[in-house]
């Protein structure tokens, strides 16, 4: 009964089968693409994602990686530099004693006078 | 993940172009219309692809979609979807089955098609369901109605569609 009235159905379809119209799926695919943007580049966009970005973030750690050692050499650096400030200050502190000195120097200046009659009087009015 | 959904869809389409076309032309008798209807239901369910909750088939949610495409087109054309009354059409005595099919057979293509446009709206679309070979709970979820619902439909469609052909026959 249930296979009599199935046929009755496919019978009435065989009997009132409808083509498709010429070029229903170019129209629908064009609407596919227009409204889902191009489908390739859709995909392209979604493999970017799966494997671009990966490897996006793996670059950029990698630059992370590498900028380590800079860093490092970057505090050496720095350690140098203020060992060599250190010296300078260490030389200023020389200079200034040196500076000292010469001035000393110039206070003996009335010990040592360059003028002629005071070094006669010095030496008891010869 | 995304070449598997448009692979799923592709197939979908490709079993469903035919019956849905058919279903949208016998509903608004327009195949101009019921193409874009088709395009359209087709372009709405891609976009809700992956809502789709798997509590029926696939295609059972596709059918659905095409529908309420259909019923919307009507709201906003306003045009009265149960516009012929089913009192207009006498019911008559359900005949042997393998004499239906011999008078299908009989019939001409032409003579089917018109019989399929005398029926009702509700009644094209039950039988355009039940052609596309859809089940009793299948059609009565894209329905949204009950079950003994769609089968009295359906048997009262059949008989229309008898008693058309045998007028036709012995015409």
């Amino acid at each position: 009964m249930s296979k009599n009235k199935n046929n009755f159905f496919e019978e009435l379809k065989s009997k009132s089968e409808t083509k498709l119209p010429e070029g229903f799926d170019e129209r629908f695919w064009k609407k596919f693409d227009e409204q889902y943007t191009d489908k390739k580049s859709f995909l392209l966009i979604r493999r970017f994602q799966l494997w671009g970005l990966p490897l996006f973030a793996v670059f950029l750690f990698s630059i992370w990686f590498y900028q380590k050692p800079n860093e490092y050499h970057a505090i050496n650096d720095t350690l140098n530099m203020q060992a060599e400030l250190s010296d300078i200050s260490e030389d200023d502190f020389e200079m200034a004693l040196n500076l000292e000195t010469l001035e000393a120097i110039d206070l003996d200046e009335d010990i040592y006078p360059s003028d002629i009659d005071e070094w006669k009087q010095l030496l008891g009015g010869v | 993940m995304q070449e598997t959904k448009i692979k799923d869809f592709q197939d979908q389409y490709k079993s469903l172009k035919g019956p849905f076309m058919r279903y949208a032309t016998a509903l608004l008798k327009d195949s101009a219309l019921a193409e874009e209807i088709v395009h359209e239901a087709f372009l709405s369910a891609y976009s809700k692809w992956d809502t789709f909750q798997q509590k029926s088939k696939r295609s059972t949610w596709l059918w659905s979609i095409l529908r309420n495409a259909c019923l919307q087109h009507f709201r906003r054309s306003e045009f009265k979807y149960e516009s012929v009354s089913e009192d207009s059409l006498e019911n008559t005595p359900s005949s042997d089955e393998g004499a239906e099919m011999k008078l299908i057979q009989m019939s001409k293509e032409a003579v089917v098609k018109e019989a399929l446009g005398l029926l009702t709206p509700l009644q094209r679309e039950v039988v355009e369901l039940r052609m596309s070979g859809l089940s009793m709970e299948e059609m009565s979820e894209i329905l949204n109605t009950p079950s003994s619902t769609v089968k009295s439909h359906l048997h009262r469609a059949k008989k229309h569609l008898i008693k058309t052909l045998q007028g036709e026959t012995n015409e």
